[in-house]
């Protein structure tokens, strides 16, 4: 691949896959899904470098990474046969398996709409800035905090019995 | 208690599984060999073809050279050979068409650098969500818009083109739309804006009196 100008394929999945794997599970709560999806990102990865394209440093390549993940995601949970399926329930009944022996905060954020899990887990995960974030959703400032802001009481009311600091 | 490590904790166990990660370093490296053999091929090819089209220009060239030379002994004048009009002893590759932005030596990683993703999206300038109705609005409302599509599913089966009156009570009713920051529900109509230029806008109507634009998630309640 050509950013691997210095890293190979096996050496970029091993660094990225994960990340990109768990920004798309934390959307779609489904393991095929999610996998489909970091599949994607890397065939897109590997199309735009052939084109030339080229990464400043790690860290342009990781935003990079992110932003198409969750551009992706964004498309394939608009996809009438995920909404299809969504509707059937069938998200719910594998996101609860999932919750096998998984904290109550993993329970609960899983609870909380899609929309707020991407926030949750770009700001608390990947330790992205607000600024980061607003470049990865293509959103303004102003929209990304009262996001994040929702997401915490939301959060809050699910984990009452415990005191979290946010 | 933490919630961030606690949320970190949680999420460090959700990983790729092994055997996913060898199959897809195996599709990667396959999606990237084909592209060099074919190339490859197509370099064979390249060079046969020019050996042969060399070739015929050779030939014909000695024709007419011989055919001229046959015709000014005929009429006792001077034929002028064309050939050089053709090649002028000018490089092939020189006459080759080039592809913007995939020169070689390009790296767009500056452009990148300068432009940020959100600078080459019709929604980048946008700075909130009120500016972005606005700048929606004027767009599907404006004179580059080509057709409006609309289905009531995201794909485009079955989606029909709108008329200029409906497309115009359509962005009628987004006057005065207000951002709110609540999840899609229920069902919708879909339509896909198809501008002069190729670009697509898609947005959503909601039963429920809901506009969501589908580039960046953007809501906004319907008066």
């Amino acid at each position: 691949m050509n950013a691997k100008e210095n890293m190979s394929a096996e050496e970029l999945i091993e660094k990225y896959s994960d990340m990109i794997y768990r920004v798309a599970f934390s959307r779609t709560q489904n393991v095929s899904d999610a996998q489909d999806i970091t599949q994607d990102v890397f065939l897109k990865y590997l199309k735009y470098t052939k084109a030339g394209n080229t990464f400043r440093d790690e860290e342009h390549r990781k935003a990079w990474l992110l932003k198409v993940a969750v551009n992706t995601g964004n498309t394939f949970v608009t996809t009438a046969w995920f909404r299809h399926r969504a509707s059937l329930d069938e998200v719910g009944e594998i996101a609860a398996e999932n919750k096998e022996d998984k904290s109550e905060v993993y329970e609960a954020v899983m609870d909380i709409p899609e929309k707020y899990r991407v926030v949750i887990h770009l700001f608390y995960y990947e330790e992205l800035s607000i600024k980061e974030i607003c470049s990865i959703l293509n959103m303004s400032e102003t929209a990304v905090k009262s996001r994040l802001h929702r997401a915490r009481e939301l959060l809050r009311e699910k984990l009452k019995g415990a005191q979290y600091e946010f | 208690m933490n919630f961030k490590k606690e949320y970190q904790e949680a999420f460090s166990n959700i990983k790729a599984d092994e055997d996913f990660k060898k199959q897809l370093a195996k599709k990667l490296n396959e999606a990237e060999r084909p592209r060099w053999k074919t190339s490859y091929t197509g370099m064979i090819a390249a060079a046969a073809v020019l050996i042969v089209v060399v070739s015929v220009g050779i030939a014909t060239g000695v024709l007419v050279t011989n055919s001229s030379q046959e015709q000014s002994d005929v009429h006792g004048g001077m034929v002028q050979n064309d050939s050089s009009d053709i090649t002028d002893g000018q490089d092939v590759s020189e006459v080759l068409p080039t592809t913007p932005g995939v020169a070689a030596g390009t790296n767009n990683s500056e452009t990148y650098m300068e432009m940020n993703f959100s600078d080459l999206s019709w929604y980048g300038k946008a700075e909130n969500d009120e500016a972005l109705l606005d700048t929606f609005i004027s767009l599907v409302g404006g004179e580059t818009l080509d057709t409006l599509y609309c289905g009531a599913d995201k794909g485009d089966d079955g989606a029909v083109a709108l008329s200029d009156a409906e497309v115009d009570a359509l962005i009628a009713s987004f006057d005065g739309a207000v951002a709110e920051d609540v999840a899609a529900e229920g069902d919708g109509k879909y339509y896909r804006a198809v501008f002069e230029s190729g670009m697509n806008i898609r947005f959503v109507v909601y039963e429920n009196g809901y506009l969501q634009l589908e580039d960046t998630g953007s809501m906004y309640k319907l008066k």
